[in-house]
């Protein structure tokens, strides 16, 4: 089996995937539609219901690297190793929010987020043995917002900052081997199997959004949102995504 | 087979959009559901078992797989008689291992799922306001990924089945298929939004197919 490990693994298309091309054309598409003067008619009271769509970056490993000075790698990782620092992922999202007045809005989020991530760069695969090969890390967050809209002026739009707690599940399903050492005191990989994972954790979500309105019943904008998880997770998404929101 | 069935299709699909006369405007939906993928129940892949030796004796299919399915639809009408449809899907599958020796039971793997629906609508109920009803039918390509693992099977001196040789795989497949779909859409006061909800239903041509069934999604329209 020692002679599944090969040396050497290519560099991962990480970050640069063809999801932020996407939602970058998307943003620049988005720019030249004709946008209404803001009125305050559209803030009344009822649902309203939008759909987010954009880039999820998780950026745990980058902020909490698994390695570092306090947690120093286990011998039977090769030296060269070095998890994937940014996850990016298409994260789409419908929000259903009852406006109470003119300022104050409560809402709910689900939806889902799908990574396709490199196996040589995740932590399953130290020694690179499914060199090239992906798998689906997929993460459901489901949030709570109390949200407050701040109006800019009659042509400025408008600013939406909201926070809540978050309920994030998460499930993947990547392949392991178990390292043994041998005799001689060498590492070697006796067999592959399967990981399917399946949690849940809780942490708060804080969400900053710009938009104008088109018309009384359709806006637009773009949506920040950043979530922190508790029991040492710390800031582990980034979303920036897109959004149009429709008034009932 | 395929080329045939294409042609019919197509032949049907202008011939009925040139008969029809439809809204007049855009209308855009979006949403987001759940999906069921039947393809191994109806299909099974070892019927009357009729299986080779070297597979486990309680080896199944997963039956039923549900999975989650988000979409995009563009209704426009092309000129006074023709109504298009353009529609995108996503969809992601977590399905159990059902590997020959049952090395990985209980494990899941995961498919995705991306499809271009093209294809025409017709609406019901034309004369209400509040309710609309959108019958369509397209022509969906997509293309599937999956990630597995598996292994080859050896046979040791006593007769003995045993994996050698784990690896991973990934796998892309591109087809097309038939889709038919039907939206309900409640339009709010001001007939331009609406809420609704949209079934559709899946199903690949072929023998040896992967992906069948149906999807429901709860829907939001934005009419121009």
């Amino acid at each position: 089996m020692i002679n599944f490990i090969q040396a050497g693994r290519p560099s991962s298309s990480g970050i640069f995937s063809p999801v932020i091309y996407a939602v970058a054309i998307a943003l620049i598409l988005l720019c030249p539609i004709v946008l209404k003067a803001q009125t305050e008619a559209n803030l009344t009271k009822g649902l309203e219901i939008a759909f987010e769509s954009g880039i999820h970056l998780d950026v745990q490993e980058l902020i909490d690297p698994s390695y570092d000075e306090d947690n120093p790698k286990p011998a039977f990782i090769p030296d060269d190793f070095e998890p994937q620092k940014v996850l990016a992922g298409w994260s789409n999202r419908l929000k259903i929010s009852y406006r109470l007045n003119a300022k104050w809005s409560l809402a709910t989020r689900i939806g889902y987020t799908t990574f396709k991530r490199s196996y040589e760069k995740s932590n399953t695969d130290i020694y690179g043995i499914f060199e090239g090969k992906k798998y689906v890390e997929r993460h459901y967050p489901l949030d709570f917002l109390i949200e407050r809209r701040f109006v800019l002026g009659e042509e400025g739009g408008f600013l939406n900052v909201a926070i809540g707690p978050i309920f994030r599940f998460f499930d993947d399903s990547s392949y392991d081997y178990g390292i043994t050492q041998d005799a001689n005191g060498d590492y070697y990989v006796p067999g592959v199997f399967p990981t399917s994972r399946n949690f849940a954790d809780m942490g708060v979500s804080y969400n900053l959004a710009y938009g104008q309105y088109v018309n009384d019943f359709l806006e637009v904008g773009g949506n920040l949102n950043v979530y922190t998880l508790f029991y040492g997770y710390g800031l582990e998404s980034v979303i920036i995504a897109p959004y149009i929101n429709l008034k009932f | 087979m395929k080329k045939i069935l294409l042609v019919v299709v197509l032949l049907s699909f202008f011939s009925y959009c040139y008969s029809q006369s439809t809204i007049t405007k855009n209308q855009f939906s979006v949403g987001l559901g759940f999906a069921r993928d039947y393809n191994n129940a109806w299909f099974p892949r070892f019927k009357n078992s009729s299986m080779p030796e070297e597979y486990a004796d309680n080896w199944v299919d997963d039956q039923l797989i549900e999975g989650r399915m988000l979409f995009f639809s563009w209704y426009f009408k092309l000129n006074d008689k023709l109504p298009l449809k353009i529609e995108y899907f996503r969809g992601e599958f977590r399905e159990q291992y059902s590997d020959p020796l049952m090395l990985f039971a209980e494990s899941k793997f995961d498919k995705l799922y991306n499809a271009i629906v093209i294809g025409s609508f017709t609406e019901l109920l034309k004369k209400h306001k509040k309710h609309q009803v959108l019958v369509d039918y397209g022509l969906n390509f997509y293309r599937i990924f999956n990630t597995i693992a598996s292994y080859e099977i050896d046979v040791d001196e006593e007769g003995l089945f045993f994996p050698v040789n784990p690896y991973v795989e990934n796998s892309y497949e591109l087809n097309f298929t038939l889709n038919l779909g039907i939206q309900y859409n409640f339009f709010a006061k001001n007939e331009k939004v609406a809420i609704g909800i949209k079934v559709s239903a899946f199903q690949q041509l072929d023998y040896h197919q992967n992906f069948s069934g149906w999807t429901v999604s709860p829907s939001i329209s934005y009419a121009l």
